[in-house]
């Protein structure tokens, strides 16, 4: 006689719904939870307790707690219309929480991290002692053990009731997270809606990677003082992520359900970053077989084409830029934003990218190829933003160990009366001094158009190769041709003159090697030129990845020490006539 | 496969599923489907698993469960419980009147009418199913607050005023219930009533820097009334506990009409008026959001 189930079990409990916040439509509220949070009918982002946020976010069981011995001090016996310690207490009886913080240890997709975790419902997220405990302990275990620190914020600001002590968090936290970024340890801070005052203005913000989801609130003074302050409406969307986005401040902006993804992809780069004192060979081995044609070091060897032609192939706009050579060379890009000061420009793009097994940092110049494209990249011509970045990615590499890669296609740093504003001359010089003292292997390759000091800035390593019909100038032919040869007409002369080309630059010594391109230029067959492309950037780091971090300096700096040096400088012989 | 390993299967099912396991339960189910494809209890119980986990195999189960047993209400509560999960709530309104038709007393089954007609445009049927709801059960806060909500959109505000008032006797501490009524009676030209309900508010919100909004719906209030030296009073009251500077322009609108022009130039009225039914709408939002997940 076999036993039946009498009645089936269920899991739910009555049928709840919930009003949207924002677009006032029901959601069930099963549904809403399975969505993360999110509401299906207008993708409004709730606010999450911190349970739901860690279970969203990290491995099943994963997370072990250890905020056991977190408490906020009353350190003030502060009271106002009420005694602090009572409204901790009914924060704690609300929130079933000790602090508006807890810390622990986890997983993301099998990658250990150390997560510190903030509770907006706890006395609005406010940062006092015992936030600013779990937070520091958070990152003093992420560098005892070595593990990447996760922060995911959300906070109103300092919590006022204990006064000074709280501001000293702000401190106590931001020296914490200087010795994660001493010592090299990765610190990505994720930042929810809402995070502002003295807590946007610490730890959360230090991240070697800043992360936000779609219309959380961030910044330092809320809206409404800025308004009263300013006594003007302030613009649609400002302080969400995407507007901080948008001003350089964040990395990347990720739906809900992508934040997870996200992480684990952030882990697993930095986790195939060269260790320190792993045997040279064993990098080198990460390295991916290639396929391409061999990089071309004998001038002799590549075609003479008038430097004219080479010029126009170059400007062709259908020619492959940075992204799409990124997709080809490369696996995983994770493009990362901004400057962290001012702007994020699109005229540069940068980010971690995978060759082979080993994670390298991509940075380089992206024009576009339709209209819009070209404008919303400013033609590649980088502001001092695009350049910041760029530094900003380069001292990620070096802390990090990891090899970078620069595409260089430009047809100049934007000479507008902003960038003159914010220091485009700085930013250049800054960035080709930066890149002189990288203590990593460093290849460049102009694709396209080397625009002068706008090229030179993302150009200073330890291979420099160009693209067979690419050019590379210290002025454009057309203003060489107006100033030197007193005739806008003469830019052909000119670019024969000033010997742009890939065979007259690699006879000067500027060009290391030249990538071979397909018949008629990279266009006709991108997927050919990127092979080409890739062969000649793993040869080069074949090369540079065995070499000790004091020899590579030496020899960078010996390769740039040589220009114009009497004796070790090539000098040529007089150009063919241009008819 | 035995009767015994079978009933072994579906005792595993039942009691992981009773403890949360609803992996194992699935996978317990599943392999007693294999011997008992027609036990509709057990299709309820792998499709409630399946739903649980977010396979897309749940409702087809649970399809089969009612399709095994149509006179089974709590398999079609279960049907329409995983089409609304999917979002399907033309046929989860279709399961749910199925449960009333086979259990007319259902509750949560009236719950589901409602929110589903709502959703897919028919907002008397929401209504009218949300007032029996209520009826039936008048403690049940939540179906007072969408009744509320489906009023206040719908126009009927009579009507969501008099919930409001439920919904405010039932929650006494309710902010949000506390706030519909004062919107209401503000709304309705019922003053004193609003007055009275705002000033409770200012006593009983307790959510740090929340007094401003209170206050600012208590000017709102004296300024319908004109009595200008009283909303004088208040928005002093709330410049001294507004941090973010929000009543500097009501507070020089009002000491505008009070004392004539100054040298600060006061905005217009409908600014005034703006600013404060904005405060009310931030000071729900906080609210609101409290309310979920």
């Amino acid at each position: 006689m076999s036993s039946e189930l009498t009645a089936a079990p269920r899991a739910a409990g009555p049928v709840e719904w919930t009003k949207c916040p924002s677009c006032d439509a029901f959601v069930y509220h099963k549904r809403l939870r399975r969505n993360l949070g999110v509401c299906p009918e207008c993708n409004y982002h709730f606010r999450l307790p911190v349970q739901r946020r860690l279970e969203q976010l990290l491995d099943d069981d994963s997370f072990t707690d250890l905020s056991d011995e977190i408490q906020p001090l009353d350190v003030l016996s502060f009271a106002d219309t009420k005694p602090y310690a009572d409204r901790l207490a009914d924060a704690q009886r609300k929130t079933g929480g000790r602090e508006a913080a807890v810390y622990g240890t986890a997983e993301i997709d099998g990658h250990p991290v150390v997560v510190a975790a903030m509770d907006f419902a706890f006395v609005g997220g406010s940062m006092g002692s015992g936030v600013g405990e779990a937070v520091t302990r958070a990152a003093e275990l992420a560098l005892e053990r070595r593990t990447p620190l996760l922060v995911i914020a959300t906070s109103g600001g300092a919590r006022m009731q204990e006064g000074c002590v709280s501001l000293m968090q702000m401190a106590k936290t931001s020296q914490a997270v200087a010795r994660l970024h001493e010592e090299g340890i990765l610190f990505v801070s994720l930042l929810t809606d809402p995070t502002y005052g003295g807590v946007t203005a610490s730890f959360p913000t230090l991240g070697d990677i800043l992360l936000s989801e779609p219309n959380s609130y961030i910044g330092f003074a809320g809206p409404k003082v800025i308004e009263q302050t300013i006594r003007q409406t302030l613009p649609e969307g400002f302080q969400t992520a995407e507007f901080l986005l948008d001003h350089g401040m964040l990395d990347l902006v990720e739906p809900r359900e992508n934040l997870r993804q996200a992480l684990r992809k952030l882990l697993e780069l930095h986790s195939l970053a060269p260790v320190a004192g792993q045997p040279r060979k064993e990098i080198v081995a990460r390295l991916p077989e290639t396929e391409g044609r061999a990089p071309v070091t004998d001038p002799a060897l590549l075609p003479a084409r008038p430097a004219w032609d080479v010029v126009q192939l170059a400007r062709h706009i259908d020619r492959p830029n940075t992204l799409e050579y990124v997709g080809y060379v490369f696996d995983d890009f994770q493009e990362l934003a901004g400057d962290r000061l001012f702007d994020e420009d699109a005229a540069i793009v940068g980010g971690l990218a995978r060759l082979g097994d080993l994670t390298v940092v991509l940075i380089g110049h992206q024009k576009g190829h339709t209209t819009s494209e070209m404008v919303e990249r400013n033609f590649g011509m980088p502001n001092p933003e695009g350049y910041r970045k760029g530094m900003r990615l380069m001292r990620h590499a070096a802390k990090f160990g990891l090899p970078i890669v620069t595409l260089v296609d430009t047809p100049g740093a934007y000479p507008g009366l902003g960038a003159e504003e914010r220091g485009q001359s700085i930013a250049i010089a800054q960035s080709i001094m930066e890149m002189s003292r990288l203590p990593v292997p460093t290849v460049t390759a102009v694709t396209g158009e080397g625009g002068s000091g706008g090229a030179l800035a993302l150009a200073v390593g330890d291979r420099v190769l160009m693209m067979e019909n690419s050019y590379y100038s210290v002025i454009s032919p057309e203003g060489c041709s107006t100033i030197l040869f007193k005739d806008a007409s003469q830019a052909p002369r000119a670019a024969e003159a000033l010997r742009v080309t890939a065979p007259d630059l690699l006879r000067l010594g500027i060009m290391d090697a030249v990538v071979p391109e397909p018949e008629g230029g990279a266009h006709h067959d991108p997927a050919d030129a990127a092979a080409n492309l890739k062969t000649a950037i793993v040869t080069a780091l074949r090369d540079l990845l065995p070499t000790p971090v004091d020899e590579l300096l030496q020899r960078r700096y010996d390769r740039f020490r040589a220009f114009g040096t009497p004796g070790r400088q090539p000098v040529l012989p007089p150009p063919a006539e241009v008819p | 496969m035995t009767d015994a390993v079978a009933d072994d299967l579906v005792e595993q099912a039942r009691s992981s599923f009773e403890a949360g396991d609803f992996r194992r339960a699935h996978e317990a189910g599943q392999a007693a489907l294999i011997k008992r494809p027609l036990d509709t209890q057990l299709l309820r119980l792998v499709g409630n698993a399946a739903m649980e986990l977010g396979r897309d195999d749940g409702v087809e189960l649970l399809e089969r469960a009612v399709a095994l047993a149509p006179e089974d209400p709590e398999a079609w509560s279960d049907l329409g419980r995983a089409l609304v999960l999917e979002g399907r709530v033309t046929s989860a309104g279709e399961a749910f009147r199925r449960v009333i038709r086979l259990q007319p007393d259902d509750h949560d089954a009236l719950i589901g009418i409602a929110h589903t007609a709502y959703l897919s445009g028919d907002p008397a049927a929401a209504i009218t199913a949300l007032r029996q709801a209520v009826e039936r059960d008048s403690g049940d806060a939540a179906a007072l607050r969408s009744l509320l909500a489906i009023y206040r959109r719908e126009g009927m505000v009579q009507d969501a005023l008099a919930t409001a008032r439920a919904l405010a006797e039932l929650r006494q501490d309710d902010v949000l219930a506390a706030l519909d009524v004062g919107e209401l009676a503000l709304d309705l030209g019922l003053l004193d009533e609003a007055s009275a309900v705002f000033g409770r508010l200012r006593a009983n919100d307790e959510e740090p820097g929340h007094e401003v909004y209170a206050l600012h719906a208590l000017i709102d209030v004296e300024l319908r009334r004109e009595r200008w030296r009283r909303a004088l009073d208040l928005a002093i009251d709330a410049t001294r506990v507004d941090r973010l500077g929000t009543t500097t322009d009501v507070l020089a609108f009002v000491v505008a009409r009070v004392f004539g022009a100054t040298n600060r130039p006061a905005p217009d009225r409908p600014d005034v008026d703006r600013a404060l039914a904005a405060s009310r709408q931030e000071h729900r939002r906080m609210h609101e959001e409290g309310l979920v997940l």
